[in-house]
């Protein structure tokens, strides 16, 4: 019956020192993580956790299939390759053990033995196999590609090079073993790469030596048990429970903070770590310095000061430092905490699943609760309070979009099948209001019976909520629930990404709960359905744009783009990056109101990769995108511009062509 | 140092004020804040003690109970206490300055920093009338304001027609706020329910025994005539001879 001798050659001295090492070993692993798990203690208890079998099916999507950790293919292969390798080894250990302790009870040899023992064997052999590569890659991205986004100390070098050296050890004693033992040599083909460390050692090991290897290879890999929590490495633990016990709020959507709570404790917003959740500090634990969030950012790529990984590293530097002190938070500069577009690319890009924004968000509750938020961003702020809309309008100004169409104020019981949420932009922005008339348009080609809330409509919140004013927010939020409730409103659907993910994942923390669809959704459900049909294509070459809010955070690439593929001729140009790593126009988080530097607008860096499509259209599908890739695009192109349109005005122009479809043939 | 901060209760600058049929203001739907060029005479008290001077800010009012929510606000914005002088009727400049004068001599401040005027009857006379009853300097419209290190004068730079003109003062003294001295911090909610802790007084405005001044009497109130349309112009010679001959402005 194959198996293998455990211990073999090792005397019982040697063992028990063996022991001590393990333990040793154990101990401050152990240790290394107690001592973070007690600085997350400060913080204060999130929401209590339910839906397990959900979040258990999320961790394993994020762990095991590496969803997040693959959208960056080499790095990402590497890490599947030392993840798989570790996770193997891992078990193939604990197999061992069980084997070793069991044989008090059941004898010698009871479990790691015959087929058992040869398949474990070759699955070892593979998986190191795959450690010992990945290593090796991880060790060539470090020092020959050397991205700076990663970091690099000698810790870095060393841990990698520790890594190394223990599965290469471990790869030697595999084929010491083989040589040395005949029992184990007849089954060597169940160890292909182990057999080829064996070849030069058949004639030369003895006995000593391949103790000496043995000792070699088991003080290499307690040395790395030891060392794990004592450096970036730390997230292999730290990251597993941060996936599992996320917050259950989606992506984009703020903590709500109650009035009372406010009155009772005097705090708000994030400003020493005892304002965050545990499993917030915890998170900044998670991160393992990969670089992808900073790498993601539109504000660090046009040069402002924001470095969403020096956020996290910045704040985790306040877990050491001396508990309580003064408002820990103030080491995000002003600059770097307002820089941020509130866009998610870090969000999303993040494996460990860290939530940037929400902590730069929370951040900025802090600090406008202070009293540290000046200049137009609290002009916007004071015309939300008092006109209860960004732009500072009257709201009976409201309708003047709609001048000359037929468009139906909502009544509580007019029975009417979707109420069409308009928007401030829509409402008062000339250029959004060319997109809400063309989608009026539409909506009325089929037939569709829609109404709209009129002047009683009013901001969703979205900019005061992003910019700081909680209860600005909430006041706004209240308000229009009021109204929705009124106007007995079931089936929302929005121009703006913006109105679309707050009255769809935020207002339902109020208990406004709506079916809302982003107006790209609605178009397409009327084509399916054929209560929209085109009678022509558009022979313009288009490229599409897509909108942070309804491509990342919501997760809808493919709605706009079925519209563009029914009303194109020729094929959509994409643009690099598009879909959910599309990068932002910079009008989100309350940017869209803020002050910018001309060589530091987020706009125009995508204007300039928009133009490279050579598109003579840039389809949009958020007001704000639509102004801020307007200005864009006219300032780095001039009078060359290409004209930017939402994407319902391009489908509209499909659905009312007049000539035939036949004369352009079918796209 | 003290500086004494004068509080006006107007009507929200972004709202739109309307008439009654009686020829009063609807206050039906006005939200009332502090006075915008206050606001930025106290945003700067609050600067200069944030730039390290040691500095207590004291924020009056003059009106009924209802102005005790401006002063909430200022108090929220880094005021350190607020006095109310209780009166019904809204008083005239005249009137004003003579009560700022009289809670002057009793907190003796170093400076009354005001806005220079207020947006709803746009007087522009409190600051120099309060000057000239305390006998003090008086630096008015500020666009920047800098101590001197002993605390014993201001140099102050004045919007004026010609330009800027930067004058010194001796304090204690009257300097009044222009639009471009600074941007006022923004104030949420949180900031002041945690400022009602802070103390807010009120005194009968009789126990101020000020001298009868002459009164202001309101006869009327109107509505500005709604704007005419524009019209385009076909070239930039048919602008000027529109400007020279129709609107002689040229």
């Amino acid at each position: 019956m194959p198996s293998r001798t455990l211990f073999l050659h090792i005397t019982p001295a040697g063992k028990t020192v063996f022991y001590l090492l393990a333990t040793l070993s154990a101990l401050l692993c152990l240790y290394g993580i107690y001592r973070r798990w007690k600085t997350w203690q400060q913080g204060r208890p999130g929401s209590p956790i339910a839906d397990w079998s959900r979040r258990l099916r999320t961790a394993m999507e994020h762990i095991l299939a590496h969803r997040r950790v693959r959208r960056r293919r080499f790095a990402g292969t590497l890490h599947a390759l030392i993840f798989a390798g570790i996770l193997v080894l891992f078990i193939g250990t604990c197999i061992v053990a069980i084997e070793h302790y069991g044989a008090w009870v059941f004898g010698e040899k009871w479990l790691y033995k015959g087929t058992f023992y040869l398949t474990v064997k070759l699955a070892l052999d593979l998986f190191g196999t795959a450690l010992l590569v990945g290593t090796v890659l991880a060790l060539a991205r470090r020092f020959l590609r050397r991205p700076d986004s990663l970091g690099h100390t000698w810790k870095d070098g060393a841990f990698l090079t520790l890594l190394l050296t223990a599965t290469l050890t471990g790869f030697l004693l595999e084929g010491a073993g083989i040589a040395i033992d005949p029992q184990r040599r007849s089954y060597a083909p169940f160890s292909p790469v182990g057999s080829l460390f064996a070849l030069p050692l058949y004639n030369a090991l003895s006995v000593e030596r391949y103790v000496f290897l043995w000792w070699l290879h088991a003080v290499l890999v307690l040395a790395l048990i030891a060392a794990v929590p004592y450096g970036r490495w730390l997230h292999l633990f730290t990251i597993p429970p941060t996936i599992a016990l996320q917050p259950a709020r989606p992506m984009g959507a703020l903590e709500p903070v109650p009035v009372e709570q406010v009155e009772q404790t005097g705090r708000i917003g994030l400003a020493t770590l005892a304002d965050f959740t545990r499993w917030e500090l915890m998170s900044l634990d998670a991160c393992m310095e990969c670089g992808r969030c900073t790498e993601a950012c539109p504000a660090h790529q046009v040069g402002k000061p924001l470095d969403p990984k020096q956020v996290v590293l910045d704040l985790r530097q306040l877990l050491d430092a001396a508990p309580q002190s003064a408002p820990g938070t103030d080491v995000i500069s002003d600059d770097a905490l307002w820089a941020c577009t509130n866009c998610h690319a870090c969000v999303r890009e993040c494996p460990a699943l860290i939530r940037h924004v929400d902590i730069i968000d929370g951040i900025r509750r802090y600090r406008v609760a202070e009293g540290r938020l000046t200049g137009t961003a609290a002009t916007v702020l004071r015309q939300l309070g008092s006109r209860e809309n960004p732009w500072g309008l009257p709201a009976a100004q409201r309708m003047e979009w709609a001048r000359g169409l037929e468009v139906p104020i909502a009544t509580p019981d007019d029975g009417r099948e979707v109420l069409l949420w308009v928007g401030c932009a829509g409402a008062f922005e000339p250029r959004a209001q060319q997109s809400l008339r063309a989608l009026v348009q539409l909506l009325q080609r089929a037939g569709v019976h829609f109404r709209v809330a009129g002047p009683a409509e009013r901001c969703t919140g979205d900019p005061a909520r992003r910019i700081g004013d909680e209860f600005l927010f909430q006041q706004l939020a209240q308000a229009n629930i009021d109204l929705l409730h009124r106007l007995n409103a079931q089936n929302i659907i929005t121009q703006c990404p913006h109105c679309f993910h707050t009255l769809k994942n935020e207002y339902p923390q109020f208990g406004g709960h709506y079916h809302v669809l982003h107006h790209t959704q609605y178009l397409r459900q009327l084509l399916q359905q054929g209560r929209l049909t085109r009678t022509g294509t558009t022979p313009e070459s288009v490229t599409y744009h897509d909108p942070c809010f309804l491509a990342r955070v919501n997760r809808e690439v493919d709605a706009p783009r079925t519209l563009l593929y029914t009303a194109l001729e020729e094929p959509l140009r994409e643009v690099q990056p598009h879909g959910s790593r599309t990068l932002c126009c910079g009008a989100g988080g309350g940017r869209m109101w803020m002050e910018e530097d001309r060589s530091q607008r987020p706009g125009v860096h995508r204007a300039t990769g928009l133009l490279a499509t050579g598109a003579r259209t840039i389809a949009v599908g958020c007001p704000f995108c639509k102004v801020m890739i307007g200005d864009s695009v006219a300032q780095v192109a001039g009078e060359n511009a290409p004209t930017v349109q939402d994407v319902a005005e391009i489908l509209l122009a499909a659905c009312t062509s007049a000539t035939p479809l036949s004369e352009h043939g079918t796209a | 140092m003290k500086i004494l901060v004068p509080i006006k209760r107007v009507p929200d600058p972004y709202g739109r004020v309307r008439l009654t049929p009686g020829g009063h203001v609807d206050e039906t739907d006005i939200k009332w804040v502090i006075n915008p060029f206050d606001e930025i005479a106290l945003e700067e008290a609050i600067r200069l003690r944030e730039a390290g001077h040691d500095i207590e800010i004291l924020a009056v009012a003059i009106g009924t109970t209802a102005w005790e929510e401006q002063l909430r606000t200022a108090l929220a914005m880094g005021a350190d206490r607020a006095l109310l002088i209780q009166q019904e009727a809204p008083a005239d400049p005249g009137r004003i300055s003579h009560y700022l004068a009289a809670i002057a001599r009793q907190e003796q401040p170093q400076i009354i920093l005001m806005g220079k005027q207020a947006i709803d009857d746009d007087c522009n006379q409190t600051g120099q009338r309060l000057a000239a009853l305390l006998q003090i300097p008086q630096a008015t419209f500020a666009s920047r304001i800098e101590l001197t290190p002993d605390g014993t004068c201001a140099r102050v730079t004045r919007e004026v027609d010609t330009g800027r003109e930067t004058i010194e003062v001796t304090l204690p003294a009257v300097i009044t706020a222009d639009l471009r001295l600074n941007e006022p911090r923004y104030v949420a909610l949180p900031a002041i329910i945690k400022a009602r802790s802070k103390p807010l007084l009120r005194i009968d405005a009789a126990q101020l025994q000020i001298p009868p001044t002459a009164p202001v009497t309101t006869l009327r109130l109107e509505t500005p005539p709604p704007r005419r349309a524009g019209r385009r112009v076909g070239s930039v010679d048919e602008l000027i001879t529109a400007l020279r001959e129709e609107a002689r402005v040229i």
